[in-house]
């Protein structure tokens, strides 16, 4: 199933009249062929293939604008350096 | 005179010849060592070696008592000058010598000269001297053949011990300058002469090993770990604090965190430094993590992120979120929130890049998608994507069809799909055909979305769902053109279908409503299973349970379980019939299982007529088979109120015993067992009643003919129908009076008269009247009466 909304280079909102013009302007670029383009129109033209063509749309989930996280905690200037390694020492 | 000169001549001739005995001699020498005259007894001894079996031996004494005293006087260089003389005298051992008690003293004698040699090496000497010598001690030891001695194992001991600890001494020498790998090969060599592998010493070199390696900076394998255990306490410590502040070094300061927490005293000064140290390299690692995400945040909103990026974001938010989580509250959840974002622009990525299997990937990612509508159309129209532009294969088809079938089969993710929908026409859409809608049970319904009858400006969405659906087949029929595997694909394809239609008809409540597949693929089939439950105890429609089978996924105990077993143990019992397998019949159809069945109507029902039709068959095909008869009996254990198994099993008895008896291939007693058996089931089957009376009379008469040998056999049968004679049974009994009649009228009238009265009758005619009384009994009360009866 090619998409038709894709072969008449409309949008997914498409009035029936972008439709026609679609078609029209379809037809002038060639890009598909005679039978495809009608096909695509006969789809958005009813309304229960055109559910099925916009199904085959993806659709964006509700999302919200992604927030910078932050941070109040602050490192310390301490390095392991600041360890006393031998501190349990068992060879003394 | 003369004759006491002979009288001496000859004693002394025979002191001569008596003091020449080598035994006399040996006695003597005995007498001179109990007489401390060593030398002398030695003497003679040294002249008996080949004489005598102990010569050698008490030679070699003498050397050893001389030695003992040198011993206590403290000359010890003389007396181990006399105790290698001991050894050496084995020189003198010949075939005759008694080997044991020579070996005996010369061990003690070698035990002696090791002792020396080891109480000779100085605790004062240099380490490595000492080490050196007592290794040369250990080697003459080892190496000797007298060095079976009792004692031996302990010196050799104390050797090992004094060598293990000059080395663990050695090696804490060099391991406190710093020459760890000295050290550590010190160490190495203590622990090759640790006898005990369990004692603590053992751990402690061993631990100390290790810790040259923490020292070396070199890692620890994690068995080695469990060994320091059992080291001393202050190696414990120090290898734990040490291995902490290596893990931490390492930037391991989860791990490190773990170690302090369960080897260590957390209350120890340094040791809280170190945690704080954790903490604080652990908030710093945080911070850069957060910077990161930050940067790779400000690229998405500057679209400047790449796909690579956000998948990899994508990817790891929840497990950097639960990470962060324990040092910044909260960050979990602001995490999560860059999800549905973060799924949006991947998706679109993919979509835009033909990358379908990517996109479904990403999906199936987002946590419980299967709850979002719009995720599901996704799903669904990726999935057919997919499809359209890459191959089905073995692989990847169960997934691909499972998700786009619960796309399609959802109301909501068509509905959700039209809420996105802007047209300028003013339609509204009905549901009244809607595949798999059980949207008239939602209290909220889309306000252009009705129930109503279609129109041409109410349209169908069912008719969308089936044209989507039908699109999709016809895809898999273009693009699956392997014979064998399109019968798979299809078949798969028709279950997942057939399935989710059928719990789509029974559950009424608001659930996700998914594909066999799908359910056991997300795990998500345990509310299916629990809905269809319920409904099953609330209106008894076993349709419920029929459609939840196929998505038992190890779901024991539920409802559904317990039809899938009882439904699965009829078609046991079915295959069982049809093969005439008696011995699976008997194996597979348990108590349990029959009581499992008989808690579900339909199946009995349908369990009725087809067992009732494969035997039927089976009778047909093996009429002169004896399993297929016991298996009607099997079943009607089952069945045993069903009149129609009855009938059959009757019927088969009766033909069975009539062709095999006529063709020699039964015996009459046989005949007989079996259509009792038969009449007990059906007592008043007129064909079961005639067969039976005949083979009554024909055992009787074989009885009274001497022809048979079961009699109390028979009689029992006899007795047994005697006491339950059915209507027609007495109906046709007349039978046995006649054949009485016959007997009696065949006899003289002397031998009648005393057959009747019963007097003066021996044995022959005491068994003649009792089969002729089991005429009587057995035909009697027959309701034709006929003049011969009353005989």
């Amino acid at each position: 199933m090619q998409n038709p909304y894709e072969v008449l280079g409309i949008s997914q909102n498409a009035t029936k009249k972008e439709i026609i013009k679609g078609v029209m302007t379809a037809m002038k670029q060639r890009s598909y062929t005679l039978q495809k383009i009608q096909l695509a129109q006969k789809q958005l033209l009813n309304p229960a293939k055109r559910l099925v063509a916009d199904f085959m749309f993806p659709s964006k989930i509700k999302a919200k604008r992604p927030k910078f996280l932050s941070i109040n905690i602050k490192p310390e200037n301490i390095s392991i350096n600041d360890i006393n390694e031998n501190a349990f020492d068992s060879l003394k | 005179m003369k004759e006491l000169i002979i009288i001496v001549i000859i004693g002394i001739v025979w002191l001569l010849v008596y003091l020449n005995k080598a035994d006399t001699k040996f006695k003597h020498a005995i007498r001179l060592i109990e007489k401390k005259r060593l030398d002398k007894a030695q003497e003679v001894l040294f002249n008996l070696t080949s004489k005598h079996p102990l010569a050698v031996t008490k030679y070699a004494e003498c050397f050893f008592i001389k030695a003992q005293e040198l011993k206590n006087k403290r000359k010890i260089s003389d007396a181990i000058y006399l105790y290698n003389k001991v050894l050496d005298s084995k020189k003198l051992l010949t075939s005759l010598s008694e080997r044991t008690s020579f070996n005996s003293i010369a061990e003690i004698a070698f035990y002696e000269i090791s002792k020396f040699q080891f109480d000779s090496i100085s605790a004062n000497a240099n380490s490595q001297e000492r080490i050196k010598a007592l290794k040369n001690n250990l080697d003459f030891i080892q190496n000797s053949e007298f060095n079976k001695s009792n004692q031996i194992p302990k010196l050799v001991e104390k050797h090992n011990e004094i060598i293990r600890e000059l080395y663990f001494e050695l090696g804490k020498k060099e391991e406190k300058i710093g020459n760890l790998i000295q050290a550590q090969n010190n160490y190495s060599n203590a622990l090759t002469y640790c006898a005990n592998k369990n004692d603590g010493q053992y751990f402690n070199i061993f631990g100390r090993i290790e810790l040259c390696k923490i020292k070396l900076n070199e890692s620890i394998a994690l068995k080695n770990i469990k060994q320091i255990d059992k080291a001393d306490t202050n190696i414990r410590n120090d290898f734990y604090f040490r291995y902490s502040c290596f893990l931490s070094k390492g930037g391991k300061f989860e791990d490190a965190e773990k170690t302090i927490n369960s080897k260590l005293n957390t209350k120890n000064p340094d040791v809280k430094k170190l945690c704080e140290l954790i903490r604080n390299e652990r908030i710093k690692s945080i911070t850069n993590e957060i910077t990161n995400i930050n940067n790779q945040i400000k690229k998405i909103y500057n679209n400047t992120a790449s796909i690579d990026l956000l998948v990899s974001l994508y990817d790891s938010v929840t497990v950097k979120g639960n990470e962060l989580n324990k040092f910044v509250p909260g960050v979990l959840n602001d995490l999560e929130k860059l999800k549905p974002s973060l799924l949006n622009r991947i998706l679109h990525y993919y979509n835009e890049n033909n990358e379908y299997g990517k996109a479904i990937n990403a999906i199936i990612k987002f946590p419980e998608f299967y709850n979002s509508p719009l995720l599901m159309k996704n799903l669904g129209n990726t999935s057919f994507n997919f499809i359209k532009n890459n191959s089905i294969t073995v692989k990847n088809y169960k997934d691909i069809i499972s998700y786009f079938l619960t796309s399609a089969y959802s109301d909501k993710v068509m509905l959700s799909s039209l809420a996105r929908t802007i047209w300028d026409d003013e339609y509204t859409f009905s549901l009244i055909e809607a595949v798999g809608s059980n949207y008239r049970f939602h209290s909220e319904i889309p306000e252009n979305v009705n129930y109503d009858e279609i129109t041409e400006s109410n349209i169908s969405i069912g008719e969308a769902q089936k044209y989507l659906i039908s699109e999709f087949e016809n895809l898999l029929n273009e693009k699956v053109t392997d014979y064998k595997f399109h019968n798979k694909v299809f078949k798969f394809y028709q279950d997942e279908k057939q399935a989710i239609e059928n719990i789509i008809q029974i559950i009424p409540n608001d659930i996700v409503l998914v594909t066999p597949y799908f359910a056991n693929r997300f795990n998500i089939s345990n509310h299916i299973i629990d809905e269809l439950g319920h409904h099953f105890t609330e209106y008894k429609n076993e349709e419920s349970l029929k459609a939840g089978i196929p998505y038992l996924n190890g779901n024991r105990g539920s409802q559904i379980n317990d039809y899938f077993e009882a439904k699965k143990a009829i078609d046991v019992l079915i295959d069982s019939i049809n093969q005439v397998d008696i011995s699976k019949f008997n194996d597979f159809i348990t108590a349990r299982k029959k009581k499992l069945i008989y808690k579900f109507d339909t199946l009995v029902e349908s369990m009725e007529s087809r067992v009732i039709d494969s035997l039927n068959a089976i009778s047909k095909k093996k009429s002169s088979n004896e399993t297929v008869l016991d298996l009607m009996k099997k079943s009607l254990d089952i069945l045993p109120n069903n009149d129609r198994l009855k009938y059959l099993y009757s019927s088969f008895a009766a033909n069975l015993c009539v062709t095999k008896i006529n063709s020699d291939k039964m015996t009459i007693y046989k005949g007989l067992q079996i259509m009792n058996s038969a009449y007990k089931i059906s007592p008043n089957d007129s064909r079961v009643c005639k067969n039976i009376i005949t083979l009554i009379r024909m055992n009787i008469l074989a009885i009274l003919n001497d022809r048979n040998t079961n009699i109390s056999g028979i009689y029992s049968i006899l007795d047994d129908i005697k006491a339950n004679k059915s209507i027609t049974f007495k109906n046709n009994a007349y039978e046995l009076l006649k054949a009485r009649k016959e007997i009696l009228n065949s006899l003289p009238f002397s031998a009648r008269k005393a057959i009747t009265s019963g007097a003066n009758l021996n044995s022959n005619g005491r068994q003649l009247k009792k089969g002729l009384d089991y005429f009587t009994q057995l035909g009697g009360n027959s309701s034709i009466n006929y003049p011969w009866a009353e005989l």
